[in-house]
């Protein structure tokens, strides 16, 4: 059970459903496929550190889908400023994350580019954490995530090897939403990093029941409507088979 | 992670090349080998003498009730749920749009509770839209063949056994319509299982499920004739139980997947022809080992010759391949010395690669196998995926550039304006979910498509990457495209994993479904390809399997290309 997003009806999900769902969500409010993959990834990565985000994934959706967040200025974010591109606009965890965490990841491979990075009014920070858990996961390198939740509280985080070490901050505040001003850092990788929750993996999550199915309603953006031809072109038989 | 090796160090001849291998003609010619998945778990099954038991078999004298079966392995238990209804004529339908069948089914971790069971009986027979828990890991429905079924129940009520010629025409008493796991309607992810090796391997709890089904339908069938006409039942004969499997009717929802697991594909792919190439580089076949071939293609003969559809394509496809057939064995003879000779398997392999068709050859395949169990069984292990499909954003776009052009020129050889490369889209309906492949031109819905669209999307990113900067890396590259990060990721996976794309377009007007359904099919381990249209197929699966009753260590390995039984249509009690 994640506590903050189960306060009434609840339902039980995969790690595959959460995945796949993200993935097919983003894609319904017209992200890229390669954008929705990574989400659904990084959903994956908050269920496995017991992160009450799921409320932030579907706000970052809401966020984007009706353009209150958007792309960043690429030519900044090469040296690893991420800002919005157009002004009024907060700037879509969902978009900065991934190509955030590829930076980080590309000077942790290369030793080119930059080894930190910014981000200013950030739509939803919980977001871009678990773009670094995922990230984490694969690196040999950890990643600090620091920014001031809108009520003030710092929080400080440290994902190496998928697994969320928090400096600062407390659980229950991860999912705030922004706009805030947040950091990133490469960090040493500490050998012995635990496990991800078992737990999880066998179990998969409870979540808000409300909250899953706005994230539903994006990804059944993606299908196709029903139509007599349509079923009759579909792969099968007759509408009844008798043999 | 297994890396291609054309010229692997265990093997004097190489590889077959994925160009070859990864064709949609090739793939539609695809046989299974004793690395398919039901051929492993059976072993598997014999060599720990799992033990397989109805638990509880409270059917009404119309069939209808509750089963539960429990295989019990060394390490734990697992337990087939099934619930067994009434279908009305009008809703007997093998399609995903279907809401009611003859039997519904739940693979459950461990040994269920009443409880468990109660709450079950509510939520599997909706399927698709039931919810489920953590304790299932499959999810499965099955309907009745009305060519069988009651003729079946009819002779055992009689005291006679069914003709096997009839039950040659079909194969199964049963076919599943789909098989659900990893997670779906709330169901366990396969990390659950990951480290059980009893069903680790890909689709193997899937499997272990159908398996279980079939006891199932065998069971059912004398439950029906004895109740029928107590006085005059005879049971089946083993030997016609052995020959009925299970069938399954199988659409386009195989496609998508293969796609959006391109290293499990690899994976499989890679397996197998590494086994191909250890046989070919054997030095001298013995004489035991011979004789194992020529039985078995004695065997596959006989198979091939029983094999009818009613598809003139494939029809014609058995026609020429029971011909090829004919020429192996005149090859292979005991009169043969070629045989006798160096490294004969490759010369055989050679000879019917310049002689028979694609069909013969890829029968070959399989058969070439069967005699090297010890040399090559383990290759069937180990195919899952555990990690994530991994982008290298330090990569510069002068190296993804020549990715591109190393590994995918297929897909750069593709002429995209013509429209006929474009002509369908495949996507998923808003009915149940239905995986369903539209025309472009004429058909809405074409901007939802799925990302089968690997060649189109290849030619798209090789067309953008040549205005970049050729020092830039792939992280900065994306910032400015993130339209084109899945394909990126592919690009840099498939140049590490080379059988890990269907080297042919997906969308062009030349694509038959069928032909990608078939090699997914084969390496599951079904046999007796009845296509019914080019989007879809019906199989057999576990024709000839052991029985529940026969998992021996020593008897589980040699069912493949099964035969009519040898039994009299009147033999009585």
């Amino acid at each position: 059970m994640l506590p903050d997003d189960a306060p009434g009806r609840t339902v039980h999900i995969s790690l595959s459903e959460l995945e796949t769902t993200l993935r097919k969500a983003a894609s319904g409010t017209g992200l890229s496929l390669g954008l929705g993959e990574e989400a659904g990834l990084a959903a994956r990565w908050m269920a496995i550190n017991g992160i009450a985000g799921l409320s932030a994934f579907a706000d970052a959706l809401d966020a984007v889908d009706n353009g209150r967040s958007g792309q960043f200025d690429a030519d900044l974010a090469i040296a690893g400023t991420f800002v919005a591109s157009s002004e009024g606009l907060s700037l879509s965890a969902l978009y900065a994350g991934p190509s955030a965490c590829d930076l980080l990841e590309a000077a942790a491979l290369s030793g080119n580019g930059p080894n930190a990075v910014t981000m200013t009014a950030v739509d939803f920070p919980a977001v871009v954490l678990c773009d670094a858990l995922a990230v984490s996961e694969r690196m040999k390198s950890g990643i600090r995530v620091a920014w001031r939740s809108r009520g003030g509280r710092a929080i400080e985080a440290v994902c190496r090897a998928g697994r969320l070490d928090l400096a600062k901050g407390v659980f229950g505040g991860l999912a705030g939403p922004g706009p805030v001003d947040l950091s990133m850092a490469l960090v040493d990788h500490e050998a012995g990093a635990a496990r991800p929750n078992s737990a999880v993996l066998a179990n998969g999550i409870t979540v808000d029941d409300h909250c899953w199915s706005r994230v539903l309603a994006y990804a059944a953006r993606c299908l196709v409507e029903a139509t007599d031809a349509s079923r009759l072109t579909g792969a099968g038989a007759g509408v009844v088979d008798s043999d | 992670m297994i890396e291609l090796r054309l010229s692997d160090k265990q093997t004097a001849i190489g590889l077959r090349p994925p160009e070859a291998v990864m064709r949609l003609e090739r793939m539609g010619a695809a046989f299974q080998t004793r690395l398919s998945f039901m051929r492993s778990l059976v072993r598997r099954m014999g060599r720990e003498r799992w033990r397989i038991e109805a638990t509880r078999f409270d059917l009404d004298d119309d069939g209808y009730g509750t089963v539960v079966y429990t295989a019990t392995t060394p390490r734990r238990r697992y337990s087939l749920i099934g619930f067994s209804h009434y279908l009305a004529p009008e809703c007997r339908t093998d399609r995903v749009i279907a809401e009611a069948w003859d039997a519904t089914f739940s693979l459950f971790d461990g040994v269920p509770s009443d409880a468990d069971i109660a709450r079950l009986s509510e939520q599997t027979p909706k399927q698709e839209t039931g919810r489920y828990q953590p304790s299932e890991l499959v999810m499965s429905r099955a309907n009745k063949s009305l060519r069988l079924f009651d003729y079946v129940i009819e002779n055992l009520s009689q005291g006679r056994q069914p003709d096997p010629k009839v039950l040659g025409k079909v194969g199964y008493l049963m076919r599943t319509t789909a098989v659900y796991g990893n997670g779906k309607f709330g169901m366990a992810d396969r990390t659950r299982y990951a480290d059980r090796p009893e069903v680790a391997g890909p689709f193997r709890a899937e499997l272990l499920t159908v398996y279980l089904i079939r006891c199932f339908t065998h069971d059912l069938i004398e439950h029906l004739a004895r109740r029928k006409n107590p006085d005059r039942f005879v049971p089946l004969d083993p030997r016609i139980k052995r020959y009925l499997g299970i069938g399954n009717a199988t659409g386009l929802g195989m496609a998508p997947f293969l796609i959006s697991h391109p290293m499990l594909i690899h994976n499989w792919f890679h397996a197998r022809e590494t086994a191909l190439a250890k046989v070919r580089s054997v030095e001298t076949a013995t004489t035991s080992e011979l004789r194992h071939f020529r039985t078995t293609l004695k065997r596959a003969r006989e198979h091939v010759a029983e094999w009818q559809v009613a598809d003139i394509c494939q029809s014609e496809r058995i026609a020429k391949l029971h011909d090829d057939l004919r020429r192996l064995a005149d090859w292979t003879s005991e009169a043969n010395t070629p045989m006798l000779g160096r490294r004969p398997w490759d010369a055989l392999f050679n000879r019917a690669e310049t002689s028979l068709s694609v069909e013969g050859q890829e029968l070959l395949v399989s058969l070439l196998l069967e005699p090297y169990g010890d040399l090559v069984n383990d290759l069937a292990e180990g195919h899952e995926v555990n990690g994530e499909q991994l982008l290298d954003p330090s990569m510069t776009i002068a190296k993804l550039k020549t990715l591109i052009d190393r590994s995918y020129d297929w897909a750069m050889a593709i002429d995209f304006s013509d429209p006929e490369e474009t002509r369908y889209f495949w996507y998923s309906s808003e009915e149940k979910l239905e995986p369903r492949r539209g025309e472009r031109r004429s058909e809405a819905g074409a901007e939802k498509e799925m990302p089968l669209t690997v060649a189109r999307d290849v030619q798209q990113l090789r067309a953008t990457l040549g205005k970049a900067s050729p020092g830039q890396s792939t992280a900065a590259f994306l910032m400015r495209h993130p339209e084109l990060r899945h394909i990126v990721r592919r690009v840099q996976l498939g140049a590490r994993y080379p059988y890990a794309e269907i080297r042919d377009n997906l969308i062009g007007a030349a694509c038959r479904p069928i032909d990608i359904l078939r090699g997914k099919l084969a390496y599951f381990g079904a046999s007796k390809f009845d296509p019914k249209s080019d989007l879809w197929t019906r199989i057999t699966m576990y024709q000839g399997a052991p029985l529940a009753d026969e998992l021996d260590p020593e008897e589980v390995d040699d069912w493949c290309f099964p035969t009519m039984p040898q039994v009299g249509p009147c033999t009585s009690r």
